[in-house]
């Protein structure tokens, strides 16, 4: 069953529109993730959403209902926004009981319920303290409290961490993977950073320019990026993407770039060949390129690390291969030597291939 | 300019606030055209120990040396410091090549001067052909490199950045960081970063200083720290997925001793006395397979983390999880998955006063 359907929304704010014929559904007890760079349009279709922008034309339902014209509190739906705005007056029961509040439920009831999100996000401890003695992470956790505590149907969070510390924030993307459970609707959770997206969601929109450019899992998106936005958002570093032209030889289709040439079988299994577009180019994933001190089989082509970033679990080479930059990650015991010549190998995907006019992956 | 290299040298400073250490009798050097990074968590005093080496606050106690010259009562404007804010901060209305000569004007620079210094910035800085664009049409890269431009351009001693990229999209981040890093490395300008993101930090740093509670807990390059964390906090601060720590019995048994975890049991190591540790060992030297290997135990998978190009398992161990990195695909949730602890690049954590003890196994001798 369908738990949101967005249709056909668009939204303008002027002259600038902001959603452009926006579609997307989530389903019953999905953790679905809108991700995008900063001014995509996430925050819009959020609030339109919640009813805070009424839109130009197309509708939102909720559970099969209408709910285009209703008023925010009649939606079932909250809202968290990303900069905690807790009552620095009331403690923290206090904060997360608003809701409760404010709908009139009796006292006991509201204990019952505090107590209970209370003990679900880890925060008991907290209850009869005020926020400015909370830690990042508690303030979170009771925000997100005060957001769930009313049962709505469907509970969206606009960043929610994305002004915590890096090390919070690690930790808070688990407890929202734990929280799903306990959830009785969906999750709509919009983020820039698409290893909380990943890691979070059943599945994912990207946005751009109020457009939605792919649906689908994070796998999905992850491995076959619909277009270059998608492939430049996903991934660090990000796929590669390089020139290339296409020819035939007696070995069958050969990419040649800047630098490389390699013979690509299955690109006959696209069909169209030789009809592709003049202009093309192939997405190569960082990790897909393998690099080697010495040349071998599987490294033909010399490269020259420019720069090396140590993460730790990996490494990360920039390399110049012929007059291009490619980035490409290794494990951290590899290529101890730094700078300086590589051989490089990579077996091209021909679901990588790109009409670079369009910047459109050929499928 | 100093004979010896030393551009900053922070002596045993020490900053309180209503009574409360935000910086604590902190000792630090830079070197010549070093890129340290200052990392820690929200409150740990890196900002305060930035706005003291800026000129904003003053020490209570302990020397500033920037250049070898004692700059404690000396004004912000007079230390040879640059600054670069977050988010960069340029002036939206004026030129790049205003904003390029912004500081050089208010120093009263000669015209003629002010405008060979700018074009050769803008030049090194690949600025040139945007020189009369306004600050608000450039995009995040350009504005970038106009703030450092706009700070090295006065010849800084020290460059100090303070969290300039926090607030930008990750994709963003990942292409400025690495610009960043090469402009820095281009000019040769010393740089002081100050933020809480660690991946950062191991990305850009030729060292990284650690703070905690205002105190510096370590210093080095970035894979060392990583490696050879020399307390609990660094350990589980520096890498992502974080360390796992797991509680472990260590028994002495003649010249050689065994390990024991809650499923785990016996694992043979070297010489160690008995006792109760914790276990700090990394995601990825976990080993995940599918049938039992020697010194394997079985884990049930609770959650799956998806990083992209690999996942990270949260698998039952006892009555806490484990993080176990593995490549796509390898598991999913409630399968039961054999693990085997490589212990060779393990740590053990006295947890009376939650310093790193290295682990002696058969393969590593210390």
């Amino acid at each position: 069953m369908k738990l949101l359907s967005v249709d056909g929304v668009v939204k303008r704010f002027g002259s600038l529109t902001a959603l452009h014929e926006l579609t997307l559904e989530v389903r019953e007890n999905e953790f679905f993730c809108i991700v995008g760079p900063s001014n995509a349009g996430k925050s819009t279709l959020l609030k339109t959403i919640a009813g805070l922008h009424r839109p130009d034309s197309g509708t939102v339902s909720i559970r099969g209902r209408d709910v285009t014209r209703l008023a925010p509190k009649q939606r079932r739906v909250s809202l968290l926004f990303q900069n905690i705005a807790l009552f620095p007056n009331l403690t923290g029961f206090e904060n997360i009981a608003f809701p409760l509040v404010a709908a009139g439920l009796s006292k006991e009831e509201i204990r019952i319920r505090v107590h209970r999100i209370a003990e679900m996000l880890a925060v008991p401890h907290v209850l009869l303290r005020y926020p400015r003695t909370f830690s990042g992470g508690e303030q979170q956790r009771v925000a997100i409290g005060r957001s769930i505590v009313g049962e709505s149907d469907l509970l969206m969070l606009d960043e929610p961490l994305s002004n915590l510390d890096a090390r919070i924030r690690i930790a808070m993307r688990l407890e929202f993977k734990m929280l799903r459970k306990e959830m009785a609707g969906g999750i709509l959770y919009v983020t820039h950073d698409h290893i909380e997206a990943m890691s979070l969601s059943d599945r994912l929109a990207v946005l751009h320019q109020g457009q939605i450019q792919q649906i689908g899992t994070p796998e999905e998106i992850y491995r076959y990026p619909i277009n270059r936005v998608v492939a430049r958002l996903f991934g660090a570093p990000p796929m590669n993407i390089i020139p290339v032209r296409i020819s035939g030889s007696p070995d069958g289709p050969q990419l040649a770039g800047d630098g490389f040439c390699v013979t690509v079988n299955e690109l006959n299994a696209l069909g169209a060949f030789p009809n592709l577009p003049t202009a093309l180019a192939l997405g190569l994933p960082a990790e897909s390129i393998t690099v080697t001190a010495a040349r071998s089989r599987e490294t033909p082509f010399h490269g020259e690390v420019l720069r090396v970033e140590h993460l730790g679990n990996k490494s990360i080479l920039e390399i110049r291969l012929g007059g291009g930059i490619v980035k490409a990650v290794v494990a951290p015991d590899q290529l101890t030597s730094g700078l300086g010549p590589v051989w490089l190998g990579f077996i091209p995907d021909a679901r990588h291939l790109m009409d670079r006019d369009s910047g459109q992956f050929l499928r | 300019m100093s004979a010896s290299g030393v551009k900053l040298e922070l002596r045993n400073v020490t900053k309180s606030f209503g009574g409360l250490p935000a910086v604590d009798n902190l000792s630090l050097s830079l070197y010549q055209g070093e890129f340290l990074s200052l990392l820690g968590p929200s409150g740990c005093g890196k900002s305060t120990t930035l706005s003291m080496i800026a000129g904003f606050e003053s020490p209570d106690s302990g020397e500033i040396f920037v250049d070898e010259r004692c700059v404690n009562d000396i004004p912000t404007r007079s230390r040879g410091v640059g600054i670069v804010f977050q988010d960069y901060a340029v002036f939206g209305r004026l030129s790049v090549r205003e904003n390029l000569g912004f500081g050089l004007a208010a120093k009263g620079v000669p015209k003629a001067e002010r405008t060979s210094a700018t074009e050769d910035m803008a030049h090194k800085l690949g600025l040139t052909s945007i020189l009369a664009t306004r600050g608000d049409k450039l995009n995040m890269s350009e504005m970038q490199r106009v703030a450092l431009g706009r700070a090295i351009i006065m010849k800084p001693a020290l460059l100090l950045l303070d969290e300039p990229m926090s607030n930008l999209d990750a994709e963003v981040r990942l292409e400025l960081r690495s610009e960043l890093r090469q402009i820095q490395t281009d000019l040769g300008q010393t740089v002081l970063y100050v933020t809480h993101d660690q991946v950062e930090a191991m990305a850009m740093s030729d060292r990284i200083a650690v703070m905690n509670r205002g105190q510096l807990l370590q210093v080095g390059p970035p894979l060392d720290i990583f490696l050879e964390p020399k307390s609990k906090f660094v350990a589980e601060f520096i890498g992502d997925p974080p360390i796992n720590l797991i509680p472990c019995t260590v028994r002495k048994n003649g010249a050689k001793a065994t390990l024991t975890t809650a499923i785990h049991d016996c694992l043979p190591i070297g010489n160690m006395v008995s006792h109760e540790y914790l276990l700090a060992i990394r995601p990825h030297n976990i080993k995940a397979s599918h049938s039992p290997a020697p010194h394997s135990s079985p884990s049930r998978v609770r959650v799956v983390e998806n990083y992209g190009s690999e996942h990270v398992l949260h698998t039952e161990y006892g009555t806490q999880s484990v993080r176990v990195s593995v490549p796509p695909h390898f598991a999913a949730v409630d399968d039961e998955i054999q693990l085997v602890l490589d212990l060779q690049h393990a740590f053990l954590v006295d947890p009376s006063s939650d310093a790193m003890i290295a682990l002696v196994t058969p393969d590593r001798t210390v």
